[in-house]
């Protein structure tokens, strides 16, 4: 049986150092899914507590068709989108404009800069592709995974991960040399 | 293999994500077609530049604060809904407690009519307590040979019980709702209404 199955059998039967363990296993990458996602530390800690929280009380209803994996990140990826709507960083192309010209800047300093106009990048994405980015490029997920989280078909996630590549590269491209 | 189905494929054939055969045509592809070849270095360079997108550093004890947060609600919770589960389905008692349950619900629907029968009786015995000298209390315990009995005492002849019964009735027939009329004219020292005779 998968060691996940196992896990949420202990937990079902009352053993709490199964769901200690799963949380273990799974924080860390729910953790940094929701931060690509929503760009913020502390909305990240909030929203995977939540997450965690959701999955074990609806626990009894994970029927199994999918890997425990596909299951959570389908209830972070709702979590995510129903996170304060308001506070989502929405960022036109004006604003990646205003980021200052690096040419003449460190090393470091660009490279910082590289990773907050990738974050930006991102969360200027429309909400499909920027999950359908990060989960195939981040969490190395294969689209069949992506589809039922994302409850579309495959072709549909395929082409939120082409065109969110395609605006990405736009986006990053009015910066630097691709 | 087309311009349009490579540069479809290109994200996924640089993650390495297509099938042999996929792989081998966009290949072939790439070494004829330059456009399609500056657009795969092109992704190449976006998933290098996104591969350092690291998430900075995260204070220690931060996923550990996570989990802590996570145990403690998620127990808090299960606390107080094993309370309730132990308290009212232990296995041994839920048939009974189901029992209970329709018990009550019956009870309930049952309600006015049970009512009703205690208001009659009580009314019963205030009528009777007013003709003879005994307590409301002890005549709510009478069965109905007592109350005929108290019936043919407090009613001072059969002729007087026939102007508000049929001459045939015979006291120890008296049903409940002839005893209520009979009780109703001793009380309001009247004649039987159209609707009371309607009813014997």
């Amino acid at each position: 049986m998968d060691e996940d199955i196992q896990l949420i059998e202990c937990y079902l039967s009352g053993d709490d150092s199964a769901m200690a363990k799963l949380i273990d296993k799974y924080q860390k990458e729910v953790y940094f899914f929701v931060y690509r996602f929503l760009g913020d530390k502390e909305d990240a800690k909030d929203v995977t507590q939540t997450i965690f929280i959701k999955l074990f009380r609806k626990i009894e209803q994970f029927k199994r068709k999918s890997s425990f994996k596909t299951w959570l990140f389908s209830i972070a990826v709702n979590s995510c989108k129903n996170f304060k709507k308001h506070k989502y960083i929405s960022i036109s192309s004006e604003d990646m404009s205003r980021i200052p010209d690096s040419k003449d800047i460190q090393t470091e300093v660009i490279k910082k800069e590289q990773k907050e106009m990738i974050k930006r990048g991102l969360l200027s994405l429309p909400k499909k592709q920027r999950i359908t980015l990060i989960l195939r490029i981040f969490h190395e997920l294969p689209y069949k995974d992506i589809s039922k989280i994302m409850r579309c078909s495959e072709s549909t996630a395929k082409s939120n991960f082409f065109f969110g590549i395609e605006r990405l590269k736009e986006i990053i491209g009015e910066k630097y040399e691709l | 293999m087309n311009c349009k189905t490579t540069r479809k494929l290109l994200a996924d054939y640089i993650i390495g994500d297509v099938t042999p055969l996929e792989k081998a045509q966009i290949d072939e592809h790439l070494k004829r077609c330059l456009s399609c070849k500056k657009k795969a270095k092109e992704i190449s360079s976006l998933f290098k530049m996104i591969s350092s997108y690291t998430v900075e550093e995260i204070e220690s004890g931060v996923f550990l604060e996570i989990k802590n947060n996570i145990i403690k609600e998620l127990q808090r919770k299960r606390r107080f809904y094993l309370k309730i589960w132990d308290w009212l389905w232990l296995k041994p008692i839920r048939p009974a407690f189901v029992s209970l349950i329709i018990l009550t619900l019956l009870f309930f629907l049952a309600y006015p009519s049970i009512v009703n029968h205690f208001s009659n009786t009580n009314n019963y015995s205030i009528i009777i307590s007013s003709y003879i000298d005994v307590d409301s209390d002890e005549i709510q315990d009478l069965d109905k040979e007592d109350i005929d009995d108290i019936l043919a005492v407090i009613l001072p002849s059969y002729e007087d019980i026939a102007t508000f019964l049929p001459l045939d009735n015979d006291l120890s027939d008296l049903n409940d709702s002839d005893i209520d009329i009979i009780y109703h004219a001793l009380l309001y020292q009247d004649q039987p209404t159209v609707e009371h005779s309607t009813m014997l």
